[in-house]
């Protein structure tokens, strides 16, 4: 899965839709609670454990490619 | 198209054809040939690529679903609505997979206003996948525009069921606040905690719908849960709850817990942390009539002292155990209060997925998100229990749900029932099942069978669990099931609501949810396997008490199959009743018997005067005022002890006595009983002088057979509004007489 399509997945919304812009202002579910969500779907689906700084950096689609690219993961 | 567009296809083309020439297409297998000319005719014509799917529906869908999906998804960037949604309904099973397609060939048609075909493209892709989360959140969009309250909850419990994901459960749970459709009793939950718990109530808020509840929810305000317990004043019991669960964390309520303490620094913090819990509660108690349910400590690390845990005595494991054990030991005299083990909860998650460090280090959430909907199904059971919605009875099937393979074709030692599988699956569930009857839960036979050919196997199988005697009732004949579990229900003398049905056959399930839609009918999983663990994961069979009774009730259904016969083998009903022997006993109730008290007035439907639904705290209320008079019933006979079955308040005036409640277990109705209760309560109105006994009746949907009994009795009708009569009686006028087969055991006459 690609990070549109986990974040398309967690908030139930068209992958289609996600842009690198997408955040918490652009999609309803993306609440606090939501966004703890977000983080473990990454987590699982990347095979990485996000140091919380970075977890909370996440702020976008964009940041979080830049995040786990930081990691490692090849996207 | 663009000129430059134009041309690049036009090069493209001519490259095309140039590698046609190549290839020499019909030396390639035919399925291949197939493929690449309808790729091709996708690509260049995808309109009529949808006329020779109608034309030549095998050939093409034999290609593969991929290439549906190429089809589908080409109508869709053109824009070709229509096409696209006579290809999305053209061929079963379906053509095109992709239910993400589906979803935007439906919101397209939607912004075409196009609603009906939107619905008919969703329905659709529920046929790919019925699991399809976006194609039901759309239905139930619809469906609330639609002004459908029923069918739209009907969805959205649908999407609570296939995705128990937060966001998913949440959104639910926001839709259905918004909605507020949905009828039932309301149920007032209050959530303190140490940590962040909010995640928890949109799935407690889903178990209590599948419930019929439909829940008000309290949450103290972020590690507030003290202030909120010690101010009599504050939103907490102002919110009147009727439950409040406690949720703490072990390094909240003791920040200096060290797993390297020595022995004595364990036990100081021990008692201490126990002191904290108990004082809260005790708080609480004094506070509210709420059942309080204080979740148990857990921890996320492990044991400081590794393979030594068990050869050392500061173990902290062994220390959290025994913390645990003197909070449940001191809370069990607490009727109100419980200590939950959410251990059991953790345990089944796993307690890797549960308890997940940086949850809890950067949401301050020390129950993960897995462990959520767990975590709300045990919590149910608390407020089920409560809420009287416990079943009384699991009715069921034998052949391929007691045992494996069918009797009436391989005979009594041909069925799948023993110490190795196939067999050890339904020895096991049998077992489980036979577990449940000592909480009072009864358990009944309802099979299609040769009587002779089923009773071999539960008579003389070898590895038979539940035998002949622990079966309440029995039903093995050819009538259809919905007759014979309607039967149960009346031998038993219990509501169809009080009844489960297991049965591996879903026609038969499917008959009883249609005809007896009040009986709780269980989804029984194809594999056997998992037979015990559906058992044990319901949540209808909790007791906030085993009383006497519940441990009884099983040899009383026994003893009233007895009744039966003999009231069969009886010339008359006289002799009959006569035969019984009955022994009546009445007694001011004292408090040892308060908690089957209040089990009987929550519990008992149709031999219920008033219905009123007193808690622990109002009972014993009455029993400490001197305005009032608690009785109760004891019932036995030739064939057994039927224990307490009986209670009335009576509220005490100067020259009238009122009562205010009168009711009786409904496996003791049609006997007088009632009868020789009365003449008690009349016989101390005559000791204490005074002029007038007044007898209140409010009907109920359920009370229908006492409707007559004060008129029965005696009494006059003096005034009557709405459901409610009051009844009046001249004492010293018109005496109540008991029965002459009733007896009343004499030492306990008198005030």
């Amino acid at each position: 899965m690609s990070v549109e399509e986990v974040v398309a997945k967690v908030f139930s919304v068209d992958p289609s839709e996600i842009t690198d812009q997408s955040s918490k202002e652009t999609i309803a579910e993306w609440d606090s609670m939501g966004h703890l969500s977000l983080i473990t779907s990454l987590e699982d689906q990347f095979k990485v454990s996000l140091a919380i700084a970075d977890a909370m950096e996440m702020t976008n689609v964009g940041q979080i490619k830049m995040v786990l690219k930081n990691y490692g993961v090849s996207l | 198209m663009s000129e430059s567009r134009h041309s690049q296809t036009l090069s493209h083309n001519e490259v095309a054809n140039a590698i046609d020439a190549f290839s020499l297409p019909s030396e390639l297998p035919s399925d291949v040939r197939l493929r690449h000319a309808f790729e091709r005719l996708i690509l260049t014509a995808p309109k009529r690529a949808v006329e020779v799917v109608a034309t030549y529906p095998d050939q093409i869908t034999g290609l593969g679903p991929g290439i549906g999906n190429l089809l589908g998804r080409v109508l869709l960037e053109q824009k070709l609505l229509k096409d696209a949604t006579q290809l999305f309904e053209l061929v079963k099973p379906r053509f095109v997979t992709d239910v993400l397609l589906y979803t935007r060939l439906a919101r397209a048609l939607i912004q075409d206003e196009n609603v009906e075909q939107a619905k008919q493209v969703m329905m659709s892709a529920l046929d790919v996948d019925p699991g399809c989360l976006s194609a039901i959140r759309l239905l139930y969009e619809l469906t609330v525009k639609d002004g459908k309250c029923e069918d739209a909850d009907r969805w959205l419990a649908r999407m609570a069921e296939v995705d128990q994901s937060y966001t998913a459960v949440s959104y639910v749970h926001k839709e259905r606040q918004r909605n507020s459709a949905g009828q039932g009793h309301g149920v007032r939950i209050a959530l303190l905690s140490s940590y962040v718990l909010d995640w928890l109530v949109p799935y407690l808020d889903l178990e209590c719908r599948k419930a019929g509840l439909i829940p008000k929810f309290y949450q103290a305000p972020f590690n507030q849960y003290t202030q909120q317990v010690l101010n009599s004043e504050s939103d907490l019991y102002r919110f009147k709850p009727e439950v409040i669960f406690v949720a703490l964390g072990l390094e909240d309520v003791w920040p200096q817990i060290a797993v390297a303490w020595k022995e004595e620094e364990f036990t100081r913090a021990r008692e201490a942390i126990t002191d904290q819990v108990l004082g809260l509660v005790r708080e609480i108690e004094s506070r509210s009539g709420a059942l309080t349910v204080v979740h148990s400590f857990t921890v996320f690390g492990q044991e400081g002292q590794g393979i030594l845990q068990n050869r050392v005595s500061n173990s902290f494991s062994k220390w959290l155990a025994a913390l645990n054990d003197n909070l449940a030991e001191a809370l069990r005299t607490h009727e109100r209060s419980f200590l939950m083990p959410l251990d059991s909860v953790i345990e089944w998650v796993g307690r890797e997925r549960s308890c997940q460090a940086k949850m809890w280090y950067m949401a301050g959430m020390r129950i993960a998100e897995p462990a959520l909907p767990e975590l709300a199904r045990y919590s149910i059971r608390y407020i089920k229990a409560l809420k009287g919605l416990t079943r009384k009875c699991i009715v069921l099937d034998l052949d391929g749900t007691l045992w494996g393979g069918i009797v009436g074709e391989v005979g009594a030692e041909g069925v799948a029932l023993g110490p190795s599988a196939p067999g050890i699956e339904y020895v096991d569930f049998q077992r489980a099942l036979l577990g449940l009857t000592r909480r009072g839960i009864l358990l009944a036979v309802c099979s299609k069978n040769n009587s002779d050919d089923a009773m071999a196997v539960i008579r003389a199988h070898p590895h038979m669990v539940i035998r002949e005697e622990q079966f309440a009732a029995m039903k093995i004949n050819w009538k259809n099931k919905a007759d014979n579990i309607r039967e149960i229900a009346r031998d038993l003398n219990i509501g169809l609501d009080s009844l489960v049905f297991i049965d591996d056959n879903p026609n038969e399930r499917e008959l009883i949810r249609q005809l007896l839609p009040e009986v709780l009918t269980v989804d029984l999983p194809r594999d056997p396997s998992l037979y015990r663990r559906t058992l044990e994961g319901m949540t209808d069979f909790d007791l906030l008490a085993l009383t006497k009774e519940d441990e009884m009730r099983a040899a009383q259904y026994q003893a009233n199959a007895k009744r039966q016969a003999a009231k069969n083998a009886a010339v008359s009903l006289d002799e009959y009743l006569q035969s019984l022997e009955i022994r009546v006993s009445v007694h001011l109730a004292s408090r040892e018997v308060l908690s089957r008290l209040v089990q009987l007035f929550n519990k008992t439907n149709q031999f219920n005067l008033t219905t009123k639904r007193y808690q622990l705290e109002e009972v014993a209320q009455f029993m400490k005022s001197d305005d009032h008079l608690v009785y109760d019933l004891y019932v036995t006979d030739r064939f057994g002890d039927h224990g307490l079955v009986g209670t009335a308040v009576v509220r005490k005036g100067s020259d009238e006595w009122r009562i205010d409640s009168l009711l009786m277990s409904c496996r003791v109705m049609g006997l007088g009983i009632e009868t020789a209760f009365l003449e008690r309560i009349y016989a101390d109105a005559v000791e204490a002088q005074v002029s007038r006994l007044i007898g209140e009746f409010v009907q109920s949907k359920k009370n229908q057979p006492v409707k007559e009994f004060y008129a029965q009795h005696g009494f006059s009708l003096l005034q009557d509004t709405d459901n409610r009569q009051d009844w009046v009686l001249d004492v010293g006028a018109s005496p109540v007489v008991k029965p002459s087969w009733i007896q009343i055991n004499i030492d306990e006459v008198g005030l």
